[in-house]
């Protein structure tokens, strides 16, 4: 990433060895997204990068270097920093079938994140306001809210689960393979839907995707991520057009494509 | 079994799949000839692998279907026991996309392997052992001798579903139902996997039932596709006609989303044109992305 242009959250020389792990699963990472802008983290099945997702959601602590946000490294213990930044980096998992508690109503889980983190909607009636219009944003009706999970498609549940991180007005979203346990035309109603709303609420996106197009669709900075390491990083367009790896080349080959 | 040479090998005709309660699967029509490359296409709960599991008289109870389905001669929804078994062994036989789910977790790949080969060939001993390791060969596994003494958590998914295509070959079946045997692998693994797919069957003129929710997986390896909705058929046709002129607007969708999706990624680079399909020649060989 360039050192001029300004960083809302970044991972710098940051490696992560799991507990009784021989080796690292991430060894110095450096990747960082802007404000508004977005990253791509992009490789196969165990090249870490849904680690490094885990690492910039502050879920865990890196072994070594350091996660930074708005220029401050994230400090355990420090409960009202913490909840400042779980407010503002929010998260999107892949399977909209485990990531929303079947036994609450679509209403309470949206809100849930506004009663946990403390945001400015104190009473039920301004939750429910709240709620009705992130329903909207995410393009489902406003009596979705009283009904449960079980009720909805996989690609409805999945528009729960974004305006669920939504709500407690996030600066960061980072999505892990959000549309990779979705039918192919629903994936791209969800790409676009991403697209729409980091635009229109000016949200940074960091998305953990093994799909190059859909990181082609939604990212314009993409780091290529391999056996813990970062090979290749830039933008997007350039690294796909003009992969400077021999990995990022292997993996562009790869893909299998329409005649 | 019924090698009669103008029969088809596959004939599914009305086939209708219940539970208890609905239809899951009803109208779906069939033919796969010697050689065929067939692909079925579909969402999730298009019925795409219960058609699978109908030919391969596996449905899980209670399900059941009615209708014609035939293979190799025999009425596979009437085959009990045996007379199925004959047919799934030296007719048809399928992976899956999960190999874990059809491997045994206890028994080396070699003896897994093993077995299929001394039933189909007849083979024992120091003859049967070298047949083992031909046959991890052809799947293009390194190291056939490691692969063989490992348990299948020893080795990695694309390497699994390598040794699960050397089973299904062993029995040298004619016809290969493959249900989304690249879905849960990586791409540059899926890619290995195509490959030897298309050149198992091409070499032993094997004909080729490819399931997939994905066009370009199909499109890659199969010349007909079938396009499955809610548990019917949406259409069937030759696989550029399908994607160039789709006559279903639900094909159309399907088609559009793929390719709204491509579109965001790089033109296909010159040198690369032998990868299309149609142009079947090019072998690349197993992709490095398989270690355990």
């Amino acid at each position: 990433m360039t050192g001029t242009a300004p960083v809302l959250l970044a991972a710098q020389g940051v490696s992560y060895r799991y507990r009784g792990a021989e080796r690292d699963v991430l060894s110095n990472v450096d990747v960082a997204v802007g404000p508004g802008a977005s990253l791509g983290l992009v490789g196969e099945s165990g090249a870490g990068k849904s680690t490094l997702a885990q690492l910039l959601l502050g879920l865990h602590a890196p072994t070594a270097g350091r996660i930074l946000f708005r220029g401050a490294p994230l400090r355990k213990g420090d409960r009202a920093a913490q909840l400042a930044f779980r407010r503002s980096v929010q998260t999107v998992f892949q399977d909209p079938y485990s990531s929303l508690d079947p036994r609450m109503t679509v209403g309470r889980s949206i809100a849930e994140p506004l009663v946990s983190l403390g945001a400015p909607e104190r009473s039920a009636a301004a939750r429910r306001t709240r709620v009705a219009s992130l329903l909207e944003s995410v393009g489902l009706p406003a009596d979705a809210a009283s009904r449960y999970p079980s009720a909805f498609s996989g690609g409805q549940r999945q528009r729960i689960a974004i305006a669920r991180a939504l709500a407690p007005d996030p600066a960061v979203l980072i999505a892990d393979e959000p549309v990779s346990a979705l039918d192919m035309s629903v994936r791209i109603q969800i790409v676009d839907l991403l697209r729409e709303l980091a635009a229109a609420r000016g949200l940074s996106l960091v998305l953990v995707s093994h799909d190059l197009s859909v990181v082609a669709a939604l990212c314009e900075n993409i780091a290529v991520l391999h056996d813990g390491r970062v090979v290749e990083q830039g933008g997007t367009e350039q690294v796909l057009q003009a992969p400077a790896d021999e990995y990022t080349r292997r993996l562009i080959d790869a893909i299998p494509r329409l005649p | 079994m019924n090698r009669n040479a103008g029969a088809p090998l596959i004939e599914v005709a009305g086939l209708r799949v219940r539970d208890d309660v609905r239809d899951l699967v009803s109208a779906v029509d069939l033919r796969v000839e010697p050689g065929d490359r067939v692909g079925i296409i579909g969402e999730s709960g298009s019925g795409k692998s219960l058609t699978a599991l109908s030919i391969l008289g596996l449905l899980p109870h209670p399900l059941r279907a009615s209708g014609t389905v035939v293979v190799g001669g025999t009425d596979m929804i009437t085959a009990r026991g045996r007379a199925g078994d004959r047919v799934r062994g030296s007719t048809v036989t399928a992976i899956f996309q999960e190999p874990l789910t059809s491997l045994d977790p206890l028994m080396t790949v070699g003896r897994q392997l093993a077995w299929p080969i001394a039933r189909h060939q007849g083979l024992r001993g120091r003859e049967l052992r070298a047949a083992v390791l031909e046959s991890l060969r052809d799947v293009r596994l390194p190291d056939p001798e490691r692969v063989a003494r490992a348990h299948i958590h020893e080795i990695s998914g694309g390497q699994r579903q390598r040794v699960a295509i050397a089973i299904a070959l062993a029995c040298r079946p004619r016809v290969l139902i493959a249900d989304e045997p690249t879905t849960a692998l990586d791409v540059t693994v899926q890619a290995g996997i195509l490959d030897l797919l298309d050149t198992a069957v091409r070499e032993r003129g094997m004909a080729l039932v490819l399931i997939s929710h994905d066009l370009a997986v199909v499109s890659r390896v199969t010349d007909r596709v079938l396009v499955m909705r809610d548990g019917r058929e949406v259409e069937e046709g030759a696989v550029r006609r399908i994607l160039t002129a789709p006559a279903d607007p639900y094909t159309a969708q399907l088609v559009a989303a793929a390719r709204a999706l491509e579109a965001h990624l790089p033109r296909v680079r010159e040198g690369d044109a032998a990868r299309s399909p149609g142009d079947r020649t090019a072998d690349r060989g197993p992709t490095g992305g398989e270690r355990a």
